[in-house]
């Protein structure tokens, strides 16, 4: 059987790790968007050709320019709520980690991270939600 | 400000038009020459007698309207036994807030409660600050820890490709140096650079330690505290044989009024250093926990003491200074200590250190307590 190809969003202010994000992305053979803002994120999540062919899981950063990476949580979770989230953040206090889970996200990644450890969260994240789609079928 | 400075009993202070406090009333001298960013996110606490309450809000509204001071009605106490004054630094295109509060009170519950809430005001301040400095290393440190292990793939498999160009061209150099040492060195080179990056994530994560807080508690119970400390390390004591010693007394409860994962940071870094500082070839490796009351000053004092290598005299004053270690090429951060006097001291505590070197170690540790339950 063929496997399919994962498709990600990532949403992130910050160019140079979208950059360094994307090359793994390409090592991976994920198929992937990157934005820089919550609105784009929105806009890119509601155009025909990606609710034609959805994301698999969204990568998010919490503090970007204009609206919070949580508000996106939110609007995924509303919008889709099997899409699985993934909060990125460098405030990898309590604090921020407590509020990401309140808002819905799927797991949490402080940076810095290994390549490793973002391809373990977004493997974990993408198999969790597959196993709980089947479990509602 | 002249009438305020002239007419008060107990202590007034002046500031030139730049912010600095120039001139001292019946206060502490080491306030003065402060400039405003050295005071930014400072706080001040004064105590005054009930009588001189309306004297003094009279003046404060008078100068309030004078100067840059302006009142934080949201905590004024209703019976106005509390007063905080911002001075708004902003306006002079300085960031950061000074922090006044005015007590009317000698009752000494009240000025407890009155210290621990400028505490967290300065508490929070400084807890934004460290937060924003994490954010904005992690951040870029990021892309080396993702980028720098694509180089490392990249670099090795052009290794083969370097052999064979090196067969053909012997004399062949790379950046002056040749072929055979760049081989070996692109391992430690990568090496040192990941070395690197892991040390500046290690000190950001050590930072955690800073924002650890659950609830505040009026009745946690310090002994608790130690022993879930020490049950942490129960597999390190038992694989390097070190015994513990606790001497509790007859006491079965101490309460204080604290957070107990904050101060179990603070305990739990007091042990790991005593656990660091044994040789691993020493014969006898202890370490002993005891605590001591003192009614007469309702403190509290826990001992923790280590037979291990101790700590050389020269370098004793600075083992509580932030990024210091002794041990940097286990690539330690230095925050350790650090974090627990911040702890401690935000527990209205205190920290000292005894050591002699070679010999041992004697770390006390003394807090405040309220309540006291000891076993029949």
């Amino acid at each position: 059987m063929e496997q399919k190809t994962l498709k990600l969003l990532i949403v992130d202010d910050e160019e140079y790790l979208l950059n360094s994000i994307a090359r793994f992305m390409k090592i991976w053979g994920y198929e992937f968007d990157a934005v820089e803002s919550v609105d784009q994120a929105i806009t890119m999540l509601n155009s025909y050709q990606n609710r034609k062919n959805p994301y698999n899981l969204v990568l998010i950063d919490i503090y970007m320019p204009g609206k919070n990476g949580l508000n996106l949580v939110k609007f995924i979770k509303q919008n889709q709520p099997d899409l699985p989230c993934i909060i990125m953040t460098g405030f990898a206090d309590n604090n921020s980690k407590k509020n990401s889970y309140f808002s819905g996200c799927d797991n949490f990644l402080p940076k810095p991270f290994t390549p490793q450890e973002l391809k373990f969260v977004i493997e974990e994240s993408i198999r969790i939600s597959e196993h709980e789609n089947t479990k509602k079928i | 400000m002249q009438n305020l400075f002239n007419c008060a009993k107990r202590f007034v202070w002046i500031a030139d038009s730049k912010g600095r406090i120039t001139a001292v009333k019946n206060s502490r001298p080491e306030n003065t020459g402060y400039t405003k960013r050295e005071l930014s996110g400072k706080s001040i606490i004064r105590f005054f007698p009930v009588e001189e309450q309306n004297k003094i809000l009279g003046y404060l509204r008078l100068s309030a309207k004078k100067t840059r001071f302006f009142f934080e009605s949201n905590l004024i106490a209703k019976d106005n036994s509390l007063i905080l004054c911002k001075i708004n630094l902003s306006r002079i295109k300085l960031s950061g807030k000074i922090y006044f509060m005015f007590c009317f009170t000698q009752n000494k519950l009240e000025k407890a409660l009155y210290y621990k809430m400028i505490n967290r005001i300065q508490t929070n301040t400084i807890d934004d600050l460290i937060l924003g400095i994490m954010h904005e290393i992690n951040n870029p440190n990021n892309f080396l820890m993702l980028n720098v292990p694509y180089l490392q793939s990249i670099l090795h498999s052009l290794i083969p490709l370097g052999e064979n160009h090196h067969k053909c061209h012997p004399d062949w150099k790379l950046n002056g140096l040749e072929w055979n040492y760049i081989k070996t060195d692109l391992d430690v080179l990568m090496n040192d650079i990941y070395m690197g990056i892991n040390r500046i994530k290690k000190i950001t994560s050590s930072l955690t330690g800073f924002f650890e807080r659950e609830n505040v508690s009026d009745n946690l119970n310090v002994l608790e505290v130690i022993s879930s400390s020490l049950n942490e390390f129960e597999e390190i004591f038992q694989a390097n044989k070190i015994k513990v010693d606790k001497n509790f007394g007859n006491l079965c409860f101490i309460g204080i009024n604290g957070d107990k994962k904050s101060l179990k940071i603070a305990v739990s870094n007091i042990i790991q250093n005593s656990i660091e500082s044994f040789c691993p070839s020493a014969i006898e490796k202890s370490i002993s926990i005891a605590v001591r009351l003192y009614p007469a000053s309702q403190s509290l004092h826990i001992i923790i003491s280590d037979t291990g290598c101790g700590i050389d005299q020269d370098i004793l004053f600075k083992v509580f200074n932030p990024f210091f270690t002794t041990k940097r090429d286990k690539n330690q951060a230095g925050l350790g200590l650090y974090i627990s006097k911040y702890i401690i001291k935000q527990h209205g505590g205190q920290i000292h250190i005894e050591s002699e070197h070679g010999e041992w170690t004697r770390i006390n540790l003394k807090l405040p307590y309220l309540t006291v339950r000891k076993e029949k």
